[in-house]
């Protein structure tokens, strides 16, 4: 488990997540979907939750998770916040649809007032090139 | 500018490389410390090499698109080079947008597309 309280740990979390994904046997491209996707999570947890943690392991299928929490002030509307993050458009810019969509299985539990649980799983998928 | 980009200057272009993944405040440097550097060697160009860039995630691709923005506004002609492919994979499937702008694959391509647009007397 890996604690978030800096930006410097958001850095950490990206290597950390990097390295996991190269040992599984995940691809270039793979491997930068991931550090992408838990960057963005990792900088929701730190500048909205407050700080927290994030937790990686692997999970049948050889697949990646990646579990952030936070006890943070929770996130009161979840729709409003899966948009896509970087737009003009003055949404909230939390990333979540962004990196949502870099991952097989997103998961996004939040309580206003108590803090915000968000799961990521990806799994390798074939080479098209060998 | 050497502690998270280096820059060189080639005539009136100014060829800027961030130095790996910046983390948010020096991402938020390059950016500031980029545009200081245009308006003191009085470019009228700027090469933006991201070939050394593993990720670039909504933070850093909106201060990008800012840099690329402001630039513009002044005057400054952008190219941006060596983005890597996985990057700019994540960058479409993220929906992450810099706005529009010039790239090549190299800083040979992004010397020629400049020297195109020069206005020639």
């Amino acid at each position: 488990m890996e604690e978030i309280r800096t930006e410097s740990d958001i850095v950490r979390c990206r290597s950390l997540a990097r390295a996991f994904a190269g040992r599984l046997g995940f691809g270039k491209v793979d491997q930068t979907r991931i550090t992408t996707a838990v960057s963005e999570i990792a900088r929701n947890t730190l500048v909205h939750g407050g700080g927290g943690s994030m937790t990686i392991r692997v999970v049948e299928g050889n697949g990646l998770e990646v579990l952030f929490v936070d006890a943070g002030p929770g996130i009161q509307d979840i729709d409003l916040a899966m948009r896509d993050g970087y737009s003009t458009a003055g949404s909230l810019g939390l990333g979540l649809g962004g990196a949502r969509r870099l991952i097989d299985e997103f998961s996004l539990e939040s309580k206003v007032g108590a803090g915000t649980r968000v799961t990521m799983r990806k799994y390798p998928s074939k080479q098209a090139w060998g | 500018m050497g502690r998270v980009a280096s820059a060189l200057r080639l005539g009136d272009c100014l060829l800027v490389t961030p130095q790996g993944d910046l983390h948010d405040s020096a991402a938020d440097l390059f950016l500031e410390e980029t545009l200081e550097s245009l308006n003191k060697a009085r470019c009228t160009s700027l090469i933006l090499n991201m070939g050394n860039v593993e990720v670039v995630d909504s933070f850093m691709g909106r201060t990008i698109g800012e840099l690329i923005q402001a630039a513009s506004l002044h005057g400054v002609k952008v190219v941006v080079v060596g983005l890597r492919p996985e990057v700019a994979i994540t960058m479409v499937e993220m929906n992450i947008s810099i706005g529009h702008v010039d790239t090549a694959l190299n800083i040979d391509n992004a010397l020629n597309i400049l020297n195109k647009k020069r206005i020639r007397p």
